[in-house]
């Protein structure tokens, strides 16, 4: 075969490999990825609870990339034992509450009460709380808590959840400046798309229904909040 | 052995196919294992720059293999060895390749 066409040939080898493997991401390329007006005003702080070493590593590689580039200022924290970090957790919330007009808080953690760490600042500083956003499984009912603490919208899971699968549409579009409902309702369409095709992967072994029955991510407070305001 | 590197390349696309999830499970272990041998300072870059490193060679492998199949292989030796062992490499390339473009926050 001549040289040309071997490099076309191989040239579409690779547009095919890339697009099935764009396929298997299951999510859209987003061409517009510049941040929102007003970073500087916005902080975020999020934390990992203690899961395996690999678990741990691949939220800190997803997650600190997002909020370093469409936060001001942001802050990681990965749990090595139960209750770890809690005071350097709430150090540095209440420095960005008194720093910054707008926090977002990420729990990325199994069923949790970070609800209390939080509960100990001072209240005017909580008003300063924006979203909540809690991976943790029957989490959901510390919504209206979490508003009665100063938090203008919370966003949880109801059940047994595999919020991880949520997290990584929801990132992505939250921070890309999609209006909190919009990023919820998308992000729930994509989680339900990717249980539907594990179900038929699985061969029925996976039941899409009862997966994001229990996932299906809810939200209390402002629904119409976006991280550019 | 110099003729026949157009055949050493697919098997080199498979079997370099083993040194990502190994790379991952270091780099995880190494950054959040027990002896926390990663500075926290580097661990991220050093995480993509890896992820980096197995796509380029993944891809690399994949494409100069099937290149130099099509160009020096009859075309019943070259199919099944492009379908076998290039396009799959390809394949995890272009995996590693749009995960490492997801941790960058460019798509």
């Amino acid at each position: 075969m001549n040289k040309r066409r071997a490099a076309v040939i191989t040239a579409t080898l690779f547009i095919l490999a890339y697009a099935i493997a764009l396929s298997l991401a299951t999510d859209r390329i987003f061409l517009h990825t510049a941040a929102a007006p007003g970073r500087e005003q916005r902080a975020a702080l999020a934390i990992r609870d203690n899961v395996t070493p690999f678990q741990k590593w691949g939220t800190d590689l997803f997650t600190r990339g997002y909020l370093k580039r469409y936060y001001g200022a942001s802050w990681y924290f990965t749990q090595s034992k139960r209750g770890d970090q809690e005071e350097e957790f709430v150090a540095c919330l209440n420095k960005a509450l008194e720093q910054y007009p707008a926090v977002d808080l990420y729990f990325l953690a199994h069923t949790n009460q970070y609800i209390r760490w939080v509960a100990r600042l001072p209240e005017e500083r909580r008003q300063r709380l924006r979203l909540v956003y809690n991976t943790g499984c029957y989490n959901l009912p510390q919504g209206p808590d979490w508003l009665k603490l100063g938090a203008k919208t919370y966003v949880g899971h109801p059940g047994q959840s595999s919020s991880e699968v949520f997290y990584y549409f929801f990132l992505r579009r939250w921070t890309r400046g999609y209006p909190l409902q919009r990023a919820l309702h998308e992000s729930n369409e994509h989680m339900e798309a990717v249980f539907r095709r594990l179900q038929t992967i699985t061969r029925g072994r996976v039941n899409a229904d009862w997966l994001f029955k229990e996932s299906k991510a809810v939200c209390y407070g402002d629904a119409h909040v976006r991280i550019g305001e | 052995m110099k003729g026949k590197v157009h055949l050493l390349l697919p098997a080199a696309a498979v079997l370099f196919q083993a040194v990502p999830p190994l790379f991952l499970r270091y780099m995880s272990a190494i950054t959040y294992g027990p002896s926390h041998a990663a500075h926290a300072a580097w661990e991220r870059p050093l995480s993509l720059l890896g992820m980096a490193g197995c796509a380029a060679l993944s891809l690399f492998l994949g494409a100069a293999g099937a290149y130099f199949l099509l160009t020096r292989s009859r075309r019943f030796v070259a199919a099944p060895l492009i379908l076998c062992c290039c396009f799959p490499a390809l394949l995890a390339g272009a995996g590693y390749l749009h995960a490492l473009l997801v941790f960058l926050t460019l798509l």
